[in-house]
């Protein structure tokens, strides 16, 4: 039976195995598939993380940058971070900070509707400034072009960068020094404008003079007059009618002659009165040309017109403009990465079918997450005096992608002490509020002690001025708002070292004085306005007090600079000028000489005229014709 | 249009094979709803890892879909009047509201008229689809195949060589 069966099945076709519902042979690779990626997120997700972080803020910070290890956990949504380590670029043997451990946990709600939500983060155990195994790798820097952030610094910086400058107390001691200014400007003598003129001036005037020695010459030549005044006698003796009537003429022809050369005498006499009040003008242009000469030679002698009252200005507006600029990069950087773009909140928006688009309803959002959204980080670490680690604790808080859909400000508030570095009582806290039309940013930063190892106001070939060792406690404040900026910077440097070190005696013992009697220096600063132009106020005892000490020894310093250059122009304009005054002396004489010989001429010609008028009279032409008419009617028949 | 004619040609090729008139029923539902709905939702995801994970015959949901879809252009103010009735419904505001709230379900796009509309008319019709599709295969076979089988032309076919060997070749390429 069993022998018959098999037969009969063997004959028969092979059946084909029924196959169940479910697709197995397309679900096996996938499952393969998914397996493959599990492992690599298990296995090897980890370690390309660690080394992306690496590179991505070696190259962000310009120096190596270590990660111990990163651990992620898709399904518990959570990222450790440990033993992170930032290399100080300008001290590359120590870290600017290391982290023991950054733990963030991101909302699986979130997550699943494509958002990233820290729940809750912390970090902890911060170290500044420890000691490298090995030091970090610098990147060397590579020549670029100023960025934008670098514009924005710089218009800040400009606003003081000429105005205000701590090498103001180099120039003091070059004053205080009484450098040689003599021979200073025989170096630079040859570029007086005012001696220039002066001799242009004086061959102008010689010139003249010459020209109107020799016109005056000319005109004083009297042997004519001379000859017409004999002719006029001649002609007036005479008792002959025919003769007077004839001398007349003669006369009258004489008279006009004089008066040619009258005339030529006045047209004389106005060019040189002209001349003469051209020239007249000179003493008063030299004198212009002479302060202008004085004036430029200040300026190339560098005398420096130094204001004690903005001393403090000088010292310390660097620094406070240094934070200011800070504030600015900061504030700009936040405003390209926070504010939401516009159409944030449409990412949600279903895209238009192709079909038709219909209508899409709206509902009312209950629970809705920004792209990116941390809520809560911790910040505690725990420090010993022997460990570069703080106590320090806080928290940031809202840090998002769209602060106007959570309505909160970014908050960063810390407080602690870092008793191996001697950094005590700081507190920062940071508020960033976007959340309106016009973002508002306000800092406010304080340590209440901190060492200040060394701070040189000025450090060159001829003087060394500055404090080593002190202890200090700053403050600055900061209200920014849009494009307006509200800052104020307080800070206390107690018991500071000064390092006084110049050539010169005065200016030494000077100084000297100054400091030992300030046991703190007090800086106070105010900004305000817009980022474009702003207003600052910055004083300090310090300031004050080198100011009163150096108003006082400059004073006279410059005063006497001042003198030896206006004796120096003086001496070599006083020659060239006395003579040219002497030559316009001359021209005076002449004009007066003219203007003698002038009424000389309008004498003659009025003695003519008078002598014309008597032979008219006397036996003159119009007797004689009236003699004439008498006569004739006599001979009348 | 070759590859149109070549999903037309599979098909009629399965209705002719012993593939099962369930598996092609399913297809041809799975294809109405693929056809009828705007394709970028996740509901029409789900449906196609249903046809990945279930042995549902996918070129005959392919071919149903695609000539559905002309259908579903002519259809879309109807799938939009519904949609819209649906979607302003007072009594289901609270709950459209939670759903817009839930994490993934958005991308449904439920809050569209016409994808809501088009949902709402495949998901009533599909079981009847998948009635009619099934008693359509089952007829078809019944009816037509077996008819045809019956022609002398067919069995003159049947008989060639070319058939034989084709019919080994089928055989082999399927096994």
């Amino acid at each position: 039976m069993t022998t018959e069966n098999t037969t009969t099945t063997s004959s028969e076709p092979k059946k084909v195995k029924t196959k169940g519902p479910i697709r197995f042979e397309a679900i096996i690779p996938v499952a393969i598939l998914s397996g493959l990626t599990f492992g690599y997120f298990s296995l090897y997700f980890d370690l390309h993380m660690k080394k992306g972080i690496e590179y991505v803020a070696t190259m962000a910070n310009g120096a190596e940058v270590n990660v111990g290890s990163v651990r992620t956990s898709f399904l518990r949504g959570d990222f450790n971070l440990n033993q992170l380590q930032v290399t100080n670029v300008e001290r590359p043997s120590h870290n600017s900070i290391e982290i023991e451990n950054i733990h963030f946990k991101y909302l699986w709600d979130a997550l699943l509707r494509m958002k990233f939500v820290v729940e809750d983060a912390s970090i902890n155990n911060i170290q500044i400034q420890s000691p490298r195994k090995s030091p970090g790798f610098v990147i060397p820097p590579e020549p670029k072009s100023p960025s934008k952030i670098d514009e924005l610094k710089n218009e800040i910086v400009a606003q003081v960068k000429d105005k205000y400058k701590a090498s103001v107390l180099g120039d003091v001691l070059s004053v205080l020094e009484g450098e040689d200014f003599e021979a200073q400007i025989q170096k630079i003598r040859e570029s007086l404008k005012s001696e220039a003129r002066v001799k242009a001036m004086i061959s102008d005037v010689k010139g003249k003079e010459e020209y109107w020695n020799k016109k005056i010459k000319e005109l004083s030549d009297t042997s004519k007059l001379k000859a017409i005044e004999v002719e006029v006698q001649n002609i007036s003796k005479n008792k002959n009618i025919k003769d007077q009537i004839e001398g007349v003429k003669k006369l009258t022809d004489l008279l006009k002659e004089v008066n040619t050369q009258y005339k030529n005498v006045q047209t004389a006499a106005t060019q040189l009165q002209t001349e003469v009040k051209t020239v007249a003008g000179y003493p008063a242009e030299l004198q212009k040309v002479i302060n202008d000469d004085i004036a430029s030679l200040k300026g190339r002698l560098s005398i420096p017109k130094i204001d004690f009252k903005d001393m403090a200005m000088h010292l310390f507006m660097g620094e406070f403009t240094g934070y200011i600029a800070k504030a600015r990069k900061y504030q700009s950087l936040a405003e390209q990465y926070i504010p939401e773009k516009k159409a944030t909140d449409e990412d949600d928006v279903i895209i238009p079918p192709r079909r038709s688009e219909g209508v899409n309803f709206e509902f009312p959002k209950t629970t809705g997450y920004p792209a990116f959204w941390l809520k809560r980080a911790g910040i505690s670490s725990t420090g010993t005096a022997e460990s570069y680690a703080g106590n320090v604790s806080g928290e940031l808080t809202n840090v998002s992608t769209a602060p106007k859909q959570i309505g909160k400000p970014i908050v960063l508030a810390l407080k602690g002490d870092f008793p191996k570095t001697q950094i005590l009582g700081a507190q920062i806290k940071i508020e960033a509020d976007y959340t309106k039309a016009v973002s508002r940013q306000s800092a406010l930063i304080e340590v209440q002690s901190f060492v200040v190892p060394e701070k040189m106001f000025v450090q060159d070939e001829k003087m060394k001025f500055g404090f080593t060792n002190a202890n200090a406690s700053s403050r600055i404040k900061a209200e920014l708002q849009g494009d307006n900026v509200q800052m104020n910077w307080n800070s206390t440097i107690r018991k500071p070292s000064f390092v006084v070190e110049t050539k010169n005696k005065v200016a030494t013992e000077m100084l000297n004085n100054i400091v030992n009697n300030i046991p703190a220096i007090t800086v106070d600063g105010k900004a305000s306005g817009t980022f474009k132009t702003l207003d600052f106020s910055l004083t300090s005892n310090l300031g004050d007090e080198l100011g009163n000490g150096f108003q006082r020894e400059i004073s006279a310093k410059i005063n006497e600079a001042e003198a030896k250059i206006n004796t120096f122009v003086e001496k070599k304009i006083k020659a060239p000028k006395n003579q040219l005054m002497a030559s316009l002396n001359s021209n005076t004489k002449n004009l007066s000489d003219l203007n003698k010989l002038q009424e000389l001429y309008k004498k003659n010609e009025d003695k003519i005229k008078e002598e014309i008028e008597k032979l008219k009279k006397g036996g003159g032409v119009e007797n004689l014709k009236d003699k004439g008419k008498d006569l004739l009617k006599k001979i009348r028949f | 249009m070759g590859l149109l004619l070549k999903q037309i040609f599979a098909f009629i090729k399965l209705l002719n094979s012993d593939t099962g008139n369930i598996s092609l029923a399913l297809g041809m539902t799975c294809g109405f709803i693929l056809g009828m709905t705007p394709v970028l939702s996740l509901h029409c995801l789900i449906v196609f890892l249903l046809l990945f994970i279930f042995r549902i015959q996918i070129g005959a949901a392919f071919v149903v879909a695609f000539f559905v879809k002309f259908i579903a252009y002519l259809m879309d103010p109807v799938f939009d009047s519904v949609g819209q009735s649906v979607l302003s419904m007072p009594a289901l505001q609270s709950f459209f509201t939670t759903l817009y709230n839930m994490p993934i379900i958005p991308y449904t796009r439920f809050n569209n008229s016409i994808v809501m509309g088009s949902a709402v008319v495949t998901f009533v019709l599909s079981p009847i689809i998948f009635l009619l599709s099934q008693q359509f295969i089952i007829k078809y076979r019944e009816v037509i195949v077996a008819r045809f089988e019956k022609t002398k032309l067919w069995k003159f076919i049947k008989a060639t060589s070319f058939y034989q060997w084709y019919y080994k070749y089928d055989q082999y390429k399927w096994n």
